[in-house]
């Protein structure tokens, strides 16, 4: 019999067993699920199991249980489809595709596409490779138009390799030098690239050209190439200037390199990058280094050349009133206690320069006592200064070297201040000697000094930068200075004039042009002296001013005056 | 009736059953027992449990004992694509090679052995599989497909791409966007200015809104000197990506291609206010700003420039620009 | 005459449903091709329309009463059965090649010939008594057919299950089905006071009395047989699942079906460590994520296709469910639940449980005992096919390599379905008129 309580007991195992199968539908478990479906149906079969036995009629039960138990089947199977395809679907899903697949073998992920208005950026993020037309690099010509570095058929040609330390190398192995370097936004065109123009390349494709500029230097070459083949193979440098503007003329320095062997030509093969290579192996071997820039590089001591700052400081601070000026010449100078006494070069040199002299004959006959003297007079302070306005200031200091276009060393007067103030030190560095370390280009200044009438000009070697028919640059020549007055200049200049006339440096005398100048013999330890020269020419105008160094040359008057001879005979056009 | 009385009523003949069935009841028994695994003499024999491929290769022979050509290359062709999906390249080659021999007009064996060749990293054969497939069946979509994701991945010819492209976008049209301006950026990456123009019109034609296919074409446009075209398709482009930075950008050339500078630099300071650190933009702005004499704002957006990590040229241009 | 003719109206209506649905599919086909509507089509869809219409009509004619549910619930089934046929076949050949093209004019004509095999079986008039009588030839001629398949059948996946007659590829496994219930029918029916009512004690345990354990014996054996000569698991769960509901139909007791189960699970695990393939169905059921690429391949992928189709389903058309192996027979399932979803498989869910409701409905409406037994079994069969290959595709019970009626590609099992709801309806044209409609 069945009771209502039982139809009513079996409703509730039956409302359990669908929460089973609630429970169990959403379980990971495959196997759990499995057992949850078997309990959960037995459990929901009660009702209607019951329920046949009370309703249906004996013979139809059978066939009644049997269709029940069909219908469970079936709902089995509903179930185990709403857990595949409604709550493991993505599970299923993501599990299928972190299987390894077959390469290659997908769909287009069209699927993935962002929607128009969630881009941040269209396209296909294509940069162009900037194609600047290949410009030909421009070229660098002397004051006269000849052309000093061009390049040829994609290559760098240099026709003068004597002028490798002013026009420097532009090398695709070893870089720019020189003016190729200081200049070479210009000569390059990099200077007329515009951002816009260079973005609008990128974004399009677009070629776009770059100007390059040719750079005009102030150098004469026929004077350079009279200035090295004075110089002939001797180690040593020559500078020559225009003490008007401060415009170089001639930069010449032994030993020389040839730029046309460091660089590349256009397409370059193994065997161009192999010589290349040997020749810089070659000249960075060497001892005598010949990559250095000597004229503006190269610090020497100045010998007595350096007499020619002390006189115009002497003139110029009032302690002497001029040329004639009397100071003596002893045969020896004591100057401190515990030093070794100044002695002349000369033995009995008064007897060139008279007793008592003056400081035209002292400075024509290079008396070192004098200037010794002078020093001493002028005491460490003024000195030094005089120095500083000349362009020397101390090696602990800042001595920032005037000339910018192309590298150049500050010469120094002395060590440091502290030096200057022993006496025999600074009568030492007066007359020559002590630690002053100079270039051959700050030499050239210094006469440059007395030829422009006291006023300091930057040196330049830049004349005039154009960019096809536009200048975009020409150089003014700029004062640094008044360093002495114009006064003191033109006494000076007598000096210098004098010491041409009749002192050490009479050979330099070019027949109807006064020149002015002083040698210099720079005592250096283990060899030879340096020898010195340094003049302007004509005494009167000064156009040229100029220094030569002749490295281990022995007396300056010996082996750099007659080179500096020829190169204003040259520039003046005298023989 | 009940149990009982059919207990009662039948027993005799029950028990005549019983005792007549007896041996065929233990006979039953027996089998019954050595069913269930009790230890006899003659047991069953314990088979090697069956590898993975079994199924294919018992196809293979079923096949080759019915003989018909193709259907012994479909079989060939099943156990290359398991060989395949387990990782066994090259035996999965011999398979479809074998197939191939025994099909030779079958396109689909081509397409898979060439993604075999490819797994293998042999791009070549894979083309050349994936050319044979394209010539026995100009419609088959999936070696089309194949090849071009292997073209694009080896990158060797540019041209075969662009046209694959183009045969893709006839057959799914419903692609024919996307395929069009993929095949247009190639053909402009090549500059064959001109079919990169048709491709990408016909991208448009296809799905007006790609934006990808605007902006190639503004720039198209921009580098031919048609500024207007360029600056509409940018609008269209902007208007459609209103957070598309590089559209900024370009239409702000444009825009001082064409004259318009203060356009030009309201459009950079967009592309900027979106993406505060994109260099192109900071480069331009500033470059239009030093023109105009804003020496200040062009100074500035230098300096954030500075910081970026940018290309020799735009460091170059940059400090130009700075000197100036 | 004219109301005659309006007496099956109901069947009518449910005929215009079920071909209005294959009308629908069809056109879905058609314009995902391109539009192209060819006189192929029309031919095919005015043929399935007038020849069950016709079916329909002529059985109002004639007036006998069958059941008006039944038929149409067929025509729907084979009409999806004919849409997806039509649906998988250019995915098939273009994935495994061109031994597949032509399954679905195939399909059609296997359509439409059971409907004919229907037609026979309801129209011709022969009795059911000649089943009954000569139920020892039908069962020997199914057993020597299945042991002439065993021994020059063609192999195919390592089985002999397909008997060559040329043209016609017949598994003989199929009307074996209707040969071992019309058998199993007769017997039980035959001892049905016997086996309901006796019980044989040996020892303390009570049995089952022995003409039970014969035909028991005889199902053991042929289980067994199955299993190890044809390697055909499907057949063997599907027997064996119609024979216990016979038998429960017949005594009543559950306890013999449970005893049934037992003996049947104690058997399976004691074969399942000898029989490798037995292994390979098991482990795939358990876990098919272990072998994806091996084992459990199959599962795998109709796993995917199922979770891709989601509630709604991806389409017809529009998915991809060729990646499952046997797409358009065994795993049909699979197919529709990628395409039509968990709504397209639920209803074809609810069609086979309607197919079942009605075909126990006229079992119990039988005439007699044996047609009682007839119709269960038969509807038995046919339910307890379309669970086994449903549960099989959806993971819930090991898989088995049966057909879905109806649906599933294939010739011999459409013509034995239809041949069977011919039977159907024949038996519940005898019946007695149903006390409430």
């Amino acid at each position: 019999m069945v009771t209502r309580r039982r139809i009513a007991f079996n409703s509730v195992l039956a409302v359990t067993g669908l929460a089973v199968l609630a429970i169990g539908v959403t379980l990971p478990g495959a196997m759990q699920w499995r057992l949850h479906l078997l309990t959960g149906l037995w459990l929901l079969s009660l009702l209607p199991r019951a329920l046949i036995t009370a309703r249906v009629v004996d013979a139809a039960r059978g066939i009644a249980r049997l269709g029940l138990v069909v219908l469970l089947a079936l709902g089995a199977v509903t179930l185990q489809l709403v857990r595949e395809q409604a709550l493991q679907a993505n599970a299923t899903r993501a599990r299928v595709t972190t299987l390894r697949q077959p390469a290659g073998d997908q769909p287009p992920d069209t699927a993935t596409l962002v929607r128009p208005a969630d881009r941040t950026a269209l396209g296909s993020g294509r940069v162009w490779p900037v194609a600047a037309i290949a410009a030909v690099r421009g070229a660098i010509r002397d004051r006269n138009g000849v052309v000093l570095a061009e390049t040829v058929n994609g290559r760098r040609v240099y026709p003068f390799p004597d002028l490798g330390h002013i026009t420097g190398f532009s090398s695709r192995l070893y870089g720019n030098s020189g003016i190729e370097s200081s200049q070479d936004e210009d000569l390059s065109g990099a200077r007329t690239l515009s951002p816009i123009a260079l973005l609008e390349g990128r974004l399009l494709g677009t070629p776009f050209a770059a100007q390059p500029a040719d750079v005009q230097l102030t150098i004469d070459v026929q004077l350079q190439q009279v200035a090295q083949a004075a110089l002939g193979d001797r180690p040593g440098a020559v500078v020559l200037l225009d003490p008007r503007t401060g415009a170089i003329l001639a930069l010449a320095t032994y030993p020389r390199f040839d730029p046309n062997l460091l660089v590349l030509p256009e397409r370059a093969s193994e065997a161009d990058v192999a010589q290349a290579q040997a020749a810089w192996q070659e000249l960075a071997a060497r001892a005598d280094g010949p990559l250095l820039n000597r004229a503006t590089q190269g610090l020497y001591p100045p010998g007595s050349v350096i007499k020619t700052l002390t006189a115009a400081a002497a003139l110029d601070s009032g302690l002497m009133n001029g040329p004639e000026a009397q100071v003596t010449c002893p045969e020896r100078l004591p100057t401190e206690a515990g030093a070794p006494p100044v002695v002349n070069a000369v033995e009995n040199l008064s007897r060139r320069t008279g007793d008592p002299s003056d400081l035209r004959r002292v400075y024509a006959w290079s008396c070192n006592t004098a200037f010794a003297q002078i020093g001493l007079a002028l005491g460490p302070e003024r000195f030094a200064a005089y120095a500083a306005r000349f362009g020397l200031g101390m090696r602990d200091g800042t001595g920032a070297p005037a000339l910018r276009d192309i590298p150049a060393e500050a010469g120094t007067i002395a060590g440091d201040m502290v030096f200057l103030q022993r006496p025999a030190a600074l009568a030492d560095t007066a007359f020559g000697q002590g630690q002053a370390l100079v270039t051959p280009l700050d030499m050239a200044q210094m006469v440059a000094v007395a030829a422009n009438n006291g006023a300091m000009m930057r040196p330049y070697l830049v004349q005039e930068v154009r960019v096809g028919e536009t200048v975009r640059f020409a150089a003014q020549p700029e004062a640094l200075g008044q360093v002495i007055t114009s006064q003191a200049a033109a006494q000076l200049r007598a000096i210098m004039a004098a010491s041409v006339e009749s002192g050490y440096a009479s050979p330099a005398a070019l027949p109807g042009i006064q020149v002015g100048g002083k040698t210099g013999t720079a005592e250096a330890p283990g060899g030879p002296p340096h020898a010195w020269f340094v003049a302007i020419a004509p005494v009167e105008q000064p156009q040229f001013a100029i220094a030569v160094i002749v490295e281990r040359g022995g007396e300056g008057s010996r082996s750099a005056l007659p080179v500096a001879r020829q190169v204003l005979a040259a520039a003046l056009g005298v023989q | 009736m009940t149990n009982d009385q059919a207990r009662c009523g039948n027993w005799h003949l029950l028990r005549r059953a019983r005792r007549r069935h007896r041996p065929a009841v233990l006979f039953v028994l027996i089998v019954l027992a050595g069913c269930s695994g009790l230890p006899l003499p003659g047991a069953w024999p314990t088979p090697t449990p069956e590898s993975p491929l079994v199924r294919f290769d018992r196809a293979i022979a079923t096949a080759e004992a019915e003989g018909e050509a193709q259907a012994r290359a479909a079989a060939y062709l099943a156990r290359g694509d398991a060989r395949a999906g387990t990782g066994a390249y090259e035996l999965a080659i011999d398979d479809y090679t074998r197939a191939i021999e025994l099909d030779p007009a079958n396109a689909r064996i081509y397409n898979n052995r060439a993604l075999a060749h490819q797994a293998l990293g042999q791009i070549d054969a894979a083309l050349d599989d994936l050319f044979t497939a394209t010539e026995l069946d100009p419609a088959y979509v999936r070696a089309y497909r194949n090849r071009v994701a292997l073209l694009e991945q080896a990158g060797n010819d540019q041209r075969l791409l662009a046209g694959d492209y183009g045969r893709l976008a006839e057959l799914e049209p419903a692609s024919a966007g996307v395929y069009r301006y993929r095949q247009g950026v190639i053909l402009h990456t090549l500059r064959d200015f001109a079919a990169a123009r048709a491709a990408y019109d016909a991208a448009l034609t296809a799905e007006p809104q790609q934006v990808d296919a605007l902006y190639e074409r503004a720039l198209l446009s921009y580098a031919e000197g048609r500024l207007p075209d360029a600056i509409a398709d940018l609008n269209r482009a902007i208007q459609l990506s209103p957070r598309a930075t590089n559209a900024y950008y370009a239409r702000g050339l444009a825009r001082n291609a064409a004259g318009d500078q203060a356009g030009a630099i309201a459009d950079l300071g967009q592309a900027l206010a979106l993406n505060p650190t994109y260099a192109e933009a900071l480069l331009a702005r500033a470059a239009l700003l030093s023109a105009r004499g804003d020496r200040a704002g062009a100074i500035a957006d230098l300096d954030r420039l500075e910081q970026r990590e940018i290309s020799e040229d735009m460091r170059r241009a940059a400090a130009v620009l700075r000197r100036r | 005459m004219r109301q005659r003719a309006g007496s099956r109206l109901l069947e009518l209506e449910l005929l215009i449903i079920a071909c209005l649905l294959l009308i629908a599919g069809l056109g879905m086909l058609i314009a995902e091709a391109g539009g192209l509507v060819r006189w192929a089509d029309v031919a095919i869809v005015g043929a399935f329309v007038s020849l069950f219409v016709l079916l329909s009509l002529v059985m109002a004619l004639r007036c006998w009463g069958e059941d008006q549910v039944l038929l149409p619930i067929a025509a729907l089934l084979a009409g999806i059965g004919m849409v997806l046929a039509r649906r998988l076949e250019p995915d098939l050949v273009a994935r495994y090649g061109a031994i597949y093209s032509g399954i679905a004019l195939k399909q059609v004509v296997w359509v439409l010939l059971g409907a004919i095999v229907l037609a026979l079986v309801v129209f011709v008039p022969w009795r059911m008594a000649w089943l009954r009588r000569y139920r020892y030839t039908w069962l020997a001629l199914g057993l020597a057919l299945v042991g002439l398949t065993a021994l020059i059948g063609v192999e195919r996946n390592g089985a002999r299950l397909w008997l060559s007659l040329g043209f016609f590829q017949l598994q003989p496994v199929e009307p074996l089905k209707i040969l071992l219930v019309i058998y199993l029918a007769a017997y039980l029916d035959d001892h049905r006071n016997l086996i309901g009512r006796a019980s044989y004690w040996l020892g303390n345990l009570k049995l089952p009395p022995l003409p039970y354990l014969t035909p028991l014996g005889l199902m053991w054996g042929l289980t067994v047989g199955l299993i190890v000569i044809q390697k055909d698991l499907g057949a063997a769960l599907l027997f064996f699942a119609i024979f216990l509901a016979m038998l429960y139909l017949v005594t009543n007791q559950a306890g013999y079906i449970i005893a049934g189960l037992l003996a049947f699970a104690a058997g399976a695990s004691a074969l399942y460590p000898l029989f490798g393939h037995v292994q390979v169905r098991v482990d795939a059921w358990r876990d098919p994520w272990s072998d994806p690429f091996g084992n459990g391949y199959q599962m795998v992928q109709a796993l995917y296709a199922l979770a891709n189709g989601g509630i709604v389903g991806a389409g017809l058309g529009l998915g991809d469910p060729t990646s499952v192996p046997e797409s358009h027979t065994d795993f049909v399932f699979a197919a529709i639940g990628e395409e039509l979803g968990f709504v397209g498989a639920f209803g074809l869910l609810l069609c086979y449980a309607l197919l079942a409701l009605r075909g126990y409905r006229i079992a119990q409406q039988a005439r007699n005992g044996f047609q009682q037994l007839l119709a269960a079994g038969l509807t038995t069969a046919i339910i307890a096919q379309a669970f086994i290959i449903t549960g099989g595709v959806t993971n819930l019970i090991p898989l088995t390599g049966i057909t879905l009626p109806f649906v599933s590609y294939g010739g011999s099992s459409t013509l034995v379905n239809f041949a069977m709801v011919g039977i159907l309806l024949r038996i519940s044209a005898a019946g007695k008129p149903a006390v409430v409609n």
